[in-house]
């Protein structure tokens, strides 16, 4: 219903309304989808890079603070689901055959179940700071423990922009002053309610049992220290992803490479979307 | 008509007409006709310094405006944009309403006598009155003093006394509705306020707002507010919170089990393909019961309508126990013959189950199960479409085991996959969700107690003490009583989507519905609990025997439940506030959305103001200014030049003029000449400006003429070349600078490049790099020819200049730009701009000498940025600078590109589409590579190449004492100092021989058996034997080692920078190639200088070996170091002590000792030595 609904209104107004921008002038399409707490602005630093040589869709999620947050639709987006709907019907609309894609955090989780429901649309999938599951397990180290959840949840509720100023730091990790900027800001711009419920949708979906069924090669993109994903949810990936996987470790910390160290990470990526099939 | 100041001050709360009366104050001292809300305004802003005395009409009762201040002060402070700094914003503010008072008009012609009331004061003006009037009727409809007034009004009726309306504005009120003052507001946006802004803020108490539960007491309004001045209405909108009571509005915050229902369904629908649905994933076992649920209770709303009627039989505990197989299967055939004759229903669903259940079975099993596979296979075939198969399974694995038991089974039962990635309980719905996480789905947690009483029976009573049947009729009368209850509260609400959604709706009466929605809350909970303890006991005493059901709610109950109990209580929070909070409740999403737009129009002005961008902006108009003078000059030019040609004639004559110009001080006439014609140009010049090429024309006519006409002395051509092109160039900067400021610096640069200073700069370039003469003399070629005008890329006429330094001797290159920096604009550390390209943001530098020595450029605030921005962050800050970019071949692509646009257009962009102008920069592009062959190969003969000099790091050292025999064997006995790499068996051994003749030889000898360990005689011997037949390993090793760091490293380089770099270096000005430094010179005499020491302090007996890596550490400090002197001072103090600290410790002088002075590649430096990056200490062991 949610999804088909959405493509039957016209996906032009779909396009519109998550901001969608195709850009660069190259045949490979690159999809560049970002995670939670920024929006499309945070792969600025590395669109330049890649624009010469493909053709790089960027959209917000609608969970983004650049997105009318009448869009966003608290009975639909209960699940990822719904997000991957959203980027399944803006590749149609864009008419996309096949595509690279780039997803970070949130966005790599929206990514693989894309690439579940629509193999033959994805050629590789990059997986940046993503993690199949962030609450610790008996055998899985996810890096959070639930009572750490409900702590995050209840600082969110009692003041956002308290805890939007203590997590931004943290989460980008390494001391680059512009990236915690940047990251405060579009993270304060999301909604403290949508912020909230999309955390919470994250927290409580857990991808361990279908990660089996991608069969796109995958690149999972680790930094050295992150704070939402430890690194052995890297190799639980590897372990795990369906299809052949790579792990590309960038010699940085934190969670947000494409904003605290955009070069470094394009070395990663052009590497992940020139290598052969 | 204006309006006396005495009734507008009775229509105003004290703070307000001290706040009046000040504004009064300010329209007598000005003396202007009337007061406005300008003085207003103004008098609030000033009333802090000023703390005027309420002027004489003690209406205010005297009081004091001090407090009126903080009100718009704060506001302002907190709107205006961060762009600018609040001390120069606000004195923008004042000078504004300066400026703005200025303008009124002032009764210069006597006081008009229009008030009754004292003559002296200045009325009030009518859009000020109406201001107030405005103020009074929002502050009169304002819900927290509603009651206030109406009583006020009531009494004041009573009384009859008062003649003006009840309310007294607040100064609050008085400020927001003169913020709307058209006026006002556009002073304020002179000054780079958004009234609205300041609106906002003076509404929104700093801190507080942001906090999610309670909301401050101040009422919340809005942009969308403020449409009209007396927009107030709208803030009491009411944005109720959803109520999904009804069974229909059930789905409306459930968290994501519908929507796997929804999915579920979908796939049931589908016409074709995979049709039975397949659950995978954590949460499938919970999604699959949710869909029994949903089934069961028929909540059709959430599956297609085609489903509608669907059955849904679960023969999972079959599957699970003693899988009697077939006799399940008969029931199902059998209910699926009737349905089949009756038509009534679409079909049948049949849940497998867990597949794990059916996969980890024994042999037995195992039978059963594959009897159960082709009979479902079989009935699949035969109802087509009337049955569907649904199972799942948590795990991917499960799934694919399942299926290599029965392969093609995928395609026999038509399966289709889900993956099913939403898990409610913490751990993969094996816990119930503890209340915790309960909890924080309710907005006002904790808020109210009640109404977790009432949930938790619910949540864990209710699936262990009843069942089934009982828990379905339970449940439909908490739906009846939710109902009724829904229907009561507020039927108008339950469209609205999610507690923070606004509408539109006005609805005054709020406080009375509050105070009805908590009675009924309590109500309802009595109820609720009535209604549980019903049942339970029901249950209890019917259902004993019943089958429990527990099973299926061991995380949830159902998805009816908990959202009927969670609206409820929603409901009773936001009914049971007071209006004032709900209101903020729910005026905070809007205020969210509000503040996130401000936000985004900050940025927007940010990117717009931003003190950075006018800088440039400005740079390019002086450019701009520039060239627009370059072409004046050159029109000018143009007629001097025929002039030139006809007076002129003799060379000599021009060169005159040369000389002249190029001592700076130009012939009176020649400017007297210039101004005025540039004055008269200056009008048809604009449309000259827009006909670049004809200009361009006669600029190669101006630059062209000279220089085939003087090309003919005898001295060497370039030389030619580099003087007598250079009249036009400086006869262009010394014009400019004399209309134009800012260019002064490069006239004066232009100044310096005479011929006769030629030479000598040509020598203190020299002089200051110390080496590479030739390189130097190149690069002051170079910067002469440019300077003056003899551009290679033609046409363009800029002051940049773009070298290109080729070669080895990296320290060298960085040497010769900052001498240049000096030379040429003064000062190495404010003109000198010096980047490494081949580092990248974040990523780890290496700790090494010569990066070290250099100027430590990665400060907290260029990490994380991009080299390009880097780059056009330093040239704003530092224009007139050389601009030395090591590494170019690997620079990123946006540096490329920002680099060929620079050099093609003289302007610099960064990354955001800024440009900085380059017209005074000197860029200086280093690469290793010489004609596109790196060096490394080409210095392979020394025992030292500069890449392992450039990745020599300081370590710790330390002296090892060795008893020498073995050595003076396997060497010659005269030896005293050795270098030798001895840790990782690399035996490099550099003999000194300072024997007899005190001539100094330098020996490499390499060994590099680096795998073998431990047999260091034979090695020694062989080493020896050999001499120089191994040198070429090290080298292969370098190169291999090289491979490596670039196959990471410079994938990019290799990938698309070597086209680029081929062609920008066509497009420099010059390149100049540095020849390789010759390390071994320097490492010889650096051996001098430290056998001198070693003599001294301990003979000349014993033998010193030093180590490859310290050898390298030390080289790498020589060859970065500005002067020796440092170094000596090493050698003096750090080594020479330690060595006779060693002597005295071995205290063995009788033998041949050798010394080994080593470093430890564990532990690098902590204390430095003064001036050097070498170890303070030297550890003795």
């Amino acid at each position: 219903m949610g999804g088909n609904s959405k493509l039957g209104d016209g996906s032009g107004k779909l396009l519109e309304m998550l901001n969608v921008r195709v850009v660069g002038a190259g045949e490979r399409v690159v999809v560049l989808s970002h995670g939670f707490g920024t929006d499309q602005s945070a792969w600025n630093r590395v669109l330049p890079y890649l624009q010469r040589d493909y053709r790089v869709v960027l959209y917000d999620l609608v969970c983004a603070g650049s997105v009318n947050p009448d869009h966003f639709d608290f009975r639909r987006y209960t699940t990822l689901d719904a997000y991957v709907d959203d980027l399944l019907a803006i590749l149609d609309a864009l008419g996309v055959e096949s595509c690279f894609f780039v997803g970070h955090s949130f966005s790599a989780m929206v990514g693989i179940l894309a690439a579940i429901r629509r193999p033959e649309l994805f050629l590789r999938l990059i997986l940046i700071g993503a993690s199949p599951r962030f609450l610790n397990d008996d055998d899985y180290h996810g890096g959070f423990e639930l009572e750490d959840f409900d702590k995050v949840f209840a600082a969110m509720e009692a003041n956002y922009e308290a805890w939007v100023q203590g997590f931004a730091p943290l989460a980008v990790g390494a001391d680059v002053p512009a990236a915690v900027r940047e990251f405060s800001r579009t993270l304060f711009n999301m909604r403290p309610d949508i912020s909230l419920f999309v955390s919470r949708t994250v927290f409580s979906s857990d991808l361990r049992g279908v990660l089996g069924l991608v069969r796109t090669p995958c690149v999972v993109v680790q930094t050295a220290k992150d704070v939402s994903v430890p690194s052995s949810v890297a190799a639980y990936l590897k372990a795990h992803l369906g299809g052949r996987t790579a792990i590309e470790h960038i010699p940085v910390e934190g969670h947000l490479p494409h904003l605290s160290a955009p070069a470094a990470l394009v070395q990663v990526l052009r590497r992940a979307l020139a290598s052969p099939r | 008509m204006p309006t006396p100041v005495s009734n507008a001050r009775a229509c105003l709360a004290a703070e307000a007409a001290a706040a009046l009366d000040d504004a009064v104050a300010v329209a007598r001292r000005r003396a202007h006709v009337q007061t406005t809300s300008l003085h207003v305004v103004y008098a609030l802003l000033h009333s802090s310094s000023a703390a005027a005395p309420a002027g004489g009409s003690g209406g205010g009762a005297g009081t004091s405006s001090a407090a009126s201040c903080p009100i718009l002060r704060d506001a302002l402070s907190r709107a205006r944009s961060s762009v600018y700094s609040p001390r120069l914003q606000f004195k923008a503010l004042d000078l504004c309403f300066g400026v703005a008072l200025d303008r009124l008009p002032s009764s210069s012609s006597g006081q008009r006598q229009t008030g009754e009331v004292g003559g002296d004061e200045p009325p009030v003006s009518n859009s000020l009155m109406a201001a107030i009037k405005r103020s009074q009727a929002n502050q009169r409809r304002n819900p927290e003093t509603f009651h206030l007034y109406q009583q006020q009004q009531q009494s004041a009726a009573a009384g009859g006394a008062s003649s003006f309306p009840g309310v007294k504005v607040e100064l609050q009120q008085l400020v927001l509705a003169i913020l709307d003052d058209p006026v006002v507001s556009r002073v304020f946006g002179d000054a780079g306020f958004r009234s609205t802004d300041i609106k906002f803020a003076i509404l929104r108490p700093p801190p507080p707002i942001l906090r999610f539960p309670r909301a401050t007491r101040c009422p919340p309004l809005f942009l969308c507010n403020f449409s009209a001045g007396d927009g107030f209405e709208a803030a009491l909108t009411p944005l109720r919170p959803v109520l999904p009571f009804s069974p229909a509005a059930g789905h409306l915050c459930s968290d994501g089990g519908d929507e796997n229902c929804r999915r579920i369904g979908d796939i049931l629908a589908r016409k074709e393909g995979g049709r039975n649905p397949m659950l995978v994933g954590v949460g499938a076992g919970e999604a699959a019961r949710d869909f029994h649920l949903a089934v069961e209770r028929q909540n059709w709303t959430i599956l297609p309508p085609e489903l509608r009627g669907i059955e849904l039989l679960s023969i999972e505990k079959a599957a699970v126990e003693l899988k009697p197989g077939s006799v399940d299967l008969s029931s199902v055939d059998a209910r699926l013959e009737e349905m089949g004759r009756k038509g009534e229903a679409p079909g049948v669903v049949l849940n497998i189950g867990d597949l794990k259940d059916m996969v980890d079975g024994n042999a037995e099993c195992d039978e059963r199960e594959r009897c159960l596979v082709s009979e479902l296979t079989r009935l699949l075939e035969v109802y087509h479409g009337r049955l569907w198969v649904m199972g799942w399974s948590a795990t991917y694995e499960t799934y694919m085991k399942f299926l290599s038991r029965h392969p093609l089974l995928d395609k026999d039962w038509n399966l289709q996959l889900l993956p099913i990635t939403s898990v409610r309980s913490g751990k993969g719905g094996s816990l119930t969700r503890p209340p915790s996480l309960m909890k924080s789905f309710v907005p006002l947690g904790g808020f109210f107690p009640t109404a977790y009483e009432s949930k938790d029976p619910l949540l864990s009573v209710h699936p262990s003490s009843r069942c089934q049947h009982c828990d379905e009729k339970y449940e439909e009368e908490v739906s009846i009583i939710l109902k009724g209850r829904s229907a009561s509260v507020d039927q108008r609400d339950a469209r609205l989507p999610f507690w923070l959604h606004q509408s539109n709706k006005v609805d005054l009466n709020d406080g009375s519905n509050a105070a009805k929605a908590e009675d009924d809350k309590t109500i309802l909970n009595a109820k609720i609990m009535e209604l549980q303890t019903k049942w339970n006991q029901n249950c209890q005493r019917l259902h004993n025997s019943c089958q429990r059901i527990t099973d299926n709610f061991s995380g949830i109950p159902c998805a009816l439940d908990p959202s009927c109990v969670l609206g409820v209580e929603r409901a009773c929070n936001k009914g049971s506030e007071n209006p004032d909070e709900t209101q903020n409740q729910r005026g905070f999403g809007t205020s969210l959305t509000m503040s996130v737009g401000t936000q985004k129009i900050s940025m927007a002005s940010q990117s717009i103001s931003l003190p950075s961008v006018m800088e440039p902006r400005n740079k390019d108009l002086l450019s701009k200014l520039q060239v627009k003078f370059s072409k004046s000059e050159q029109l000018q030019k143009e007629g001097f030049q025929s002039y030139q040609g006809d007076d002129h004639a003799s060379p000599s004559s021009v060169t005159s003029v040369t000389t002249d110009l190029v001592l700076g001080s130009l012939p009176e006439s020649l400017s007297k000449e210039e101004s005025p014609a540039s004055k008269v140009k200056e009008g048809p010049l604009k449309e000259h400006f827009s006909c670049l090429p004809s200009a361009d024309t006669v600029k190669t006519n101006v630059s062209g003429v000279p220089v085939s006409s003087f090309a003919y002395s005898g001295c060497h051509d370039s030389w030619a070349k580099s003087i007598y092109p250079s009249i036009p160039t400086q006869l262009s900067n010394g014009r400019t600078s004399t209309s134009d400021k800012p260019l002064l610096i490069s006239s004066s640069i232009g100044k310096k490049f005479g011929l006769s200073n030629y030479k000598s700069f040509c020598k203190s370039l020299i002089d200051k790099v110390g080496r590479q003469e030739d390189a130097a003399i190149a690069v002051s070629q170079a910067i002469f020819h440019c300077r003056a005008g003899e551009r290679r890329r033609g046409a363009n006429w800029r002051g940049d200049i773009w070298l290109s330094f080729n070669g080895p001797d990296k320290i060298g290159k960085r040497k010769v730009a900052a001498a240049l920096a000096e030379l040429i604009y003064g000062s190495r550390q404010d003109n000198f701009i010096c980047i490494d390209l081949s580092y990248q943001d974040g990523v780890a530098r290496p700790n090494t000498i010569c990066d070290q020595q250099e100027v430590s450029e990665n400060d907290v605030q260029s990490r994380g940025k991009l080299n390009t921005d880097l780059i056009a962050a330093e040239l704003r800050k530092k224009p007139h600078s050389v601009v030395f970019l090591d590494n170019v071949d690997k620079a990123d692509p946006l540096v490329q590109n920002s680099l060929s646009q620079a050099i093609h257009t003289g302007r610099f962009p960064d990354s955001h589409g800024r440009e900085f102008s380059i017209n005074n920069a000197i860029f200086i592009l280093s690469s290793g590579r010489t004609q596109g062959q790196n060096f490394s190969q080409k210095i392979d003969c020394n025992s030292f190449c500069e890449e392992t000099i450039l990745a020599a790091q300081s370590w710790q050292m330390k002296i090892f004492l060795e008893p020498s025999q073995e050595h003076i064997s396997s060497s010659s006995k005269s030896n005293k100092v050795s270098c030798a790499s001895s840790q990782e068996l690399r035996y490099n051994q550099v003999y000194l021989q300072t024997d007899f003749s005190r001539k100094r030889k330098l020996d490499v000898y390499d060994d590099c058996n680096s795998h073998c360990e431990t047999l260091i005689s034979p090695k020694r011997a062989r080493t020896v034997s050999k001499e120089f037949l191994d040198l070429n390993l090290p080298v292969e090793e370098i190169e291999a080692n090289d491979h490596d760091s670039s196959s990471h490293g410079e994938y990019s380089k290799s990938q698309n920078s070597d086209p680029w770099i081929k062609e920008f270096f066509d497009l420099v000005d010059a390149t100049i190639n540095f020849r390789p430094f010759d390390f071994d010179a320097l490492a010889k005499n650096l051996l001098k200088d430290i056998s001198h020491i070693f003599c001294r302090a301990f003979g000349s007996e014993s033998l010193l070996e030093i180590d490859q890596k310290v050898m390298e550490e030390i080289l790498a400090v020589a060859w970065s170091l500005e002067d020796r002197g440092a170094l000596d001072n090493w050698f003096e103090q750090v080594l020479g002590r330690s060595i006779i600290k060693a002597k005295h410790w071995s205290n063995l002088s009788s033998h041949h000792n050798v010394l080994r002075l080593v470093a430890c590649e564990d532990a690098s430096v902590d204390k430095y030595a003064p001036g050097v990056l070498l170890p303070l200490e030297i550890i003795i062991n």
